[in-house]
């Protein structure tokens, strides 16, 4: 079955992510190539980044972060803003990126789109379209430099002359929704939708679980975009999926492809005879909950059954924690030290962690200074 | 060593990028004296048949490709280059293939569907396979407009549905494997896939 595409999008400025509201207002957010990791482990199909650097001395950094994700993430990304001839499209393609999404340039100098799909195939072409309801309310204009100048141009038009052009998918904004959380312009991508012979990929004003089901129950779209509700971890991509999916739109299903032998490999099990010292933390709240020890055998456990298990040095046995007082600990994550002898379990503890009935285990103090 | 066969079109960068974080060591083909340094080969493709069977031939590969195959090195099409291994493609003008695979590529015909194919879609096996090895329901990142007709039916491995058409997605002859789709930009389970065909041991 072919797939909705989820699309978390990433504005970076400078080498960081921001991300407006309404492009007014940036605010920092963090490290791109950290972020896009995350979404790509949340099962993420694709990942854009619209760069907003607005000095073209600071553009080579682009291309940097380009390299950076391409060696790490191994879905397609498309890669946009600022991007005026040929040679700035050579440039973001041969750095790694799979795409490039084409705005204010294209608009300026249609030709753009033609010589690229020429030269680099259409596949890698974007067309981005920022489109503003007319004041007459009876169609949309094209409008470009961030919404700054109206084109005078009708999106219709304009997305029938890309496609000519060709644009191999069109990446379509609504000014008049993005940064308000409202949900997804679904007039204008129907409309859209209905002309189009490529793929919509619908961007500006998701907020919400539903938005993103409206936007494919309506047929407006075969991709939806989002940024904000990602990046302040409102909805995680998966969470979004597993949504879509229950209400049968179909979705990829990230399986992961997780090798326990490679993962045992990673850690130095020798240094400390066999058994790494382990400490756990509420995955929500980050609360250090106990410290325990795994072993090989202990940690094969715990990556089958998804639930904390180690190695219990008073009894010499392996310990499903929560078996006997059905206090498990659901992993959600688990991370290695720099010099890979410690581990990190991320969980999300039931009842408590402590055998005193304490959430945490590290309920005395010992010592504090006073402020 | 890996190689990766260079005919001077599309974006060999994922493919690379790929083979290391699988930690291959691997490098790219550009002349038959290259292909002698390598024991498994990768032909990637973006960009149209008959412009890349030309970049094959002008710069003499054509050869050196089928003497690999001759000589059972194990062989990787991909895209573009699962195309160039079958007899002959109307992707613009007609225009003869390496001819590995018996078949013919043709436009992708289907009024229900956006043309091109786009997006993911679920890989639906149809043999068990070593490149499928601890892969269940993978679904699989698909860029193309053309595919793949009048093939032998017992060489197609897995296929996933798009509109009305079953779109081919693997084949596989002895030691030689081709997908449509892009294994370097399916995600693990994409990366598993490119495992499972580098622990091919003919």
């Amino acid at each position: 079955m072919h797939t909705k595409r989820i699309i978390p999008c990433l504005d970076v400025k400078d080498g960081k992510v921001v991300k407006g509201v309404n492009f007014v207002g940036l605010q920092e957010v963090g490290d791109p190539v950290a972020l896009a990791y995350e979404y790509y482990k949340q099962g993420a199909d694709e990942l854009v980044f619209l760069d907003i650097t607005a000095t073209h001395e600071a553009r080579d950094t682009i291309s940097e972060l380009c390299e950076r994700v391409a060696a790490e993430i191994f879905i397609p990304f498309t890669v946009g803003g600022g991007i005026r001839t040929i040679q700035d499209i050579k440039k973001i393609l041969r750095a790694g990126a799979d795409k490039v999404s084409l705005n204010s340039a294209a608009v300026k100098n249609p030709e753009l789109i033609r010589e690229g799909a020429e030269i680099f195939g259409s596949q890698c072409i974007v067309a981005a379209i920022d489109a503003k309801q007319r004041d007459t309310k009876d169609g949309w204009n094209v409008v470009i430099n961030g919404g700054r100048i109206d084109t005078v141009i009708d999106v219709l038009d304009w997305v029938k002359k890309v496609q000519e052009l060709g644009a191999g998918e069109i990446l379509l904004t609504s000014m008049d929704q993005d940064g308000r959380k409202q949900g997804f312009d679904l007039a204008l991508c129907c409309a859209v939708n209905q002309i189009a012979d490529i793929p919509i990929i619908a961007s500006g004003g998701c907020g919400s679980l539903t938005h993103f089901y409206d936007v494919f129950a309506q047929n407006a779209a075969d991709a939806a975009l989002a940024a904000s509700l990602f990046h302040y971890g409102e909805l995680s991509v998966k969470e979004v999926k597993d949504y879509l999916s229950y209400r049968n739109i179909p979705v990829r299903k990230s399986i992961s492809c997780f090798d326990i032998e490679e993962l045992l490999s990673k850690i130095d099990f020798q240094k400390q005879n066999g058994l790494i010292p382990t400490i756990v933390q509420d995955h929500m709240t980050k609360e250090v909950l106990m410290l325990a020890y795994t072993s090989i055998e202990s940690l094969k456990i715990t990556c089958k059954k998804g639930l904390a298990c180690y190695y219990s040095r008073s009894r010499n046995e392996l310990w499903l924690k929560g078996e006997t007082s059905g206090h498990y600990q659901k992993i959600k994550e688990i991370r290695l030290d720099c010099d890979h002898d410690t581990l990190l379990f991320s969980v999300i503890q039931t009842t408590a962690a402590c055998h005193t009935g304490a959430y945490s285990c590290f309920y005395q103090i010992l010592y504090q200074i006073e402020e | 060593m890996i190689g990766i066969i260079d005919y001077g079109a599309g974006n060999l960068k994922s493919v690379q990028n790929a083979l290391t974080r699988l930690h291959a060591s691997h490098m790219l083909c550009e002349n038959k004296e290259d292909f002698k340094l390598c024991d498994r080969l990768i032909l990637p493709g973006v960009g149209a048949f008959a412009d890349c069977m030309e970049q094959l031939r002008k710069r003499e590969l054509i050869a050196p490709i089928q003497a690999a195959i001759a000589a059972k090195v194990p062989f990787l099409g991909i895209c573009l280059g699962m195309q160039l291994l079958f007899e002959s493609s109307d992707e613009i003008r007609h225009c003869e293939g390496l001819g590995i695979f018996k078949g013919h590529i043709k436009r992708m015909e289907d009024t229900s569907v956006k043309i091109p194919h786009i997006g993911w879609n679920e890989l639906v096996f149809t043999k068990e396979n070593s490149l499928f090895q601890t892969l269940k329901h993978p679904y699989v990142y698909y860029v193309h407009s053309y595919y793949a007709t009048s093939y032998e039916e017992h060489e197609l491995i897995a296929y996933s549905i798009y509109g009305n058409m079953k779109v081919p997605g693997v084949f596989h002859k002895d030691h030689v494997w081709a997908c449509q789709f892009h294994p370097e930009k399916s995600g693990e389970e994409g990366l598993m896939m490119l495992k499972n065909f580098l622990a091919f041991e003919g």
